[in-house]
C-alpha cells in the first residue's frame, strides 16, 4: 500500500510554475550581462535611430500635450536651464520553444523597452524629444518536458 | 558555481516551485519566494562544496518560510493546492477523479513539515540524505517524518477506497 500511495502521489497532476518564472530567475540573473553587453550597442543604435523632433512653441510649454507622470526623472535642472524629463516603459514577455538550429530547444524571451526623453526650455519655449524604441530577444538553454 | 544552481533549476523547477507552494498555500507567493531564493543565491559569495541539490533546496524554503511570515500581516485568502484543479487531461489509468480529491485532500490535511517531507521527496526527488541536509535535521528523523506522513496517507486512501482498494 505504501508504494501504492506513492505512486499515486507521482501520478497526481501538479500546479505548473508559470513561464513567467523562468525569466525573472535565470533571465533575470542574466539580464543584467546581457543589457551590459549590449550597452554599446544600443548606443550606436541611439545614435543612428533616433527621431529627434524639434518643437518650437511659440506659447511656450503651456501648449505642450499632457503626459503621464514619468517614471523617472534623470535630471532636474535649474529652472532656468532646459529640464530633462525620461520616460520609459518596458515589457517582457515569453514567445514559447524554438529550435534555431534544429537540435537544441531554447525558450524565448522578448524584452521590448520604449524609452522616451524630453528637453524643456521654458525661458527658449522649445522642447526636444526623443523615443528610442528597442528590443532584445532572450534565448535561454532549457530542457522542454 | 552559477552553472550549476541554474542547471539544478531547470532540471528541478517544478519540485522547487511545488516546495515553495507547499508551504506558502499561495501560487503568487511560491513564485516571488522562488524568485527571491535565486536572486539571493546569485548574490552570495558562499561557495558551499558537495552537493548543491539540498543548497538551493533550503535557500527556496528559507524564503517560502520568509514569504509566510510576510504573509500573516496580510492573511484571509483562501490557501492554494500543490495540486492542478483537475485530473491529468488524459486521465491516468491508475488515477480516478474520485482518487484524485481523497489524495488532495489528504496531502492538505498532512501536519506541515510531513507535507513538505512528502512534497520534497516525491516531487522534489530528493534523497533522505539531501532532505536532511536541506532541513538541517538529522537523516533519521527526516526519513521518519517521511514514513509518518506515508503511513498517513494510506490510512486516510484506505478508509475511504474501503476493503476493495486492496484489491
Amino acid at each position: 500500500m505504501t508504494s501504492d500511495i506513492e505512486n499515486l502521489l507521482r501520478d497526481m497532476p501538479l500546479r505548473k510554475p508559470p513561464a513567467s518564472l523562468d525569466a525573472k530567475v535565470v533571465g533575470g540573473g542574466r539580464r543584467l550581462r546581457i543589457i551590459l553587453c549590449t550597452a554599446a550597442a544600443a548606443g550606436i543604435a541611439a545614435a543612428a535611430a533616433a527621431v529627434i523632433i524639434m518643437i518650437l512653441s511659440p506659447g511656450g510649454p503651456a501648449r505642450l500635450p499632457v503626459l503621464p507622470p514619468p517614471a523617472e526623472v534623470v535630471q532636474a535642472a535649474a529652472p532656468t536651464e532646459p529640464v530633462r524629463l525620461q520616460q520609459n516603459w518596458s515589457r517582457l514577455s515569453y514567445e514559447g520553444v524554438v529550435v534555431p538550429d534544429g537540435r537544441t530547444p531554447l525558450r524565448q524571451f522578448r524584452h521590448r523597452v520604449l524609452e522616451h526623453v524630453q528637453w524643456i526650455d521654458a525661458a527658449g519655449g522649445t522642447r526636444t524629444e526623443m523615443t528610442l524604441p528597442r528590443e532584445e530577444v532572450i534565448l535561454i538553454k532549457a530542457p522542454i518536458d | 558555481m552559477r552553472e550549476a544552481i541554474e542547471r539544478i533549476y531547470w532540471e528541478r523547477r517544478q519540485g522547487l516551485f511545488t516546495l515553495a507552494l507547499a508551504i506558502t498555500r499561495c501560487p503568487g507567493r511560491a513564485e516571488d519566494a522562488v524568485q527571491e531564493a535565486f536572486a539571493r543565491l546569485w548574490k552570495s559569495q558562499a561557495r558551499p562544496g558537495g552537493d548543491l541539490v539540498p543548497y538551493v533546496f533550503a535557500a527556496v524554503r528559507n524564503a517560502a518560510i520568509d514569504q509566510v511570515r510576510r504573509q500573516d500581516a496580510v492573511a484571509g485568502a483562501q490557501p492554494a493546492s500543490i495540486f492542478n484543479g483537475f485530473p491529468a487531461d488524459p486521465p491516468s489509468e491508475i488515477i480516478t477523479a474520485e482518487e484524485h480529491r481523497t489524495v488532495r485532500e489528504a496531502v492538505e490535511s498532512l501536519p506541515d513539515e510531513q507535507r513538505e517531507a512528502v512534497v520534497m521527496r516525491i516531487y522534489g526527488n530528493l534523497t533522505f540524505d539531501e532532505m536532511a541536509k536541506a532541513l538541517g535535521e538529522p537523516l533519521q528523523t527526516v526519513a521518519s517524518r517521511y514514513r509518518r506522513a506515508i503511513e498517513k496517507l494510506s490510512e486516510k486512501m484506505k478508509r475511504v477506497a474501503g476493503p476493495s482498494h486492496d484489491q
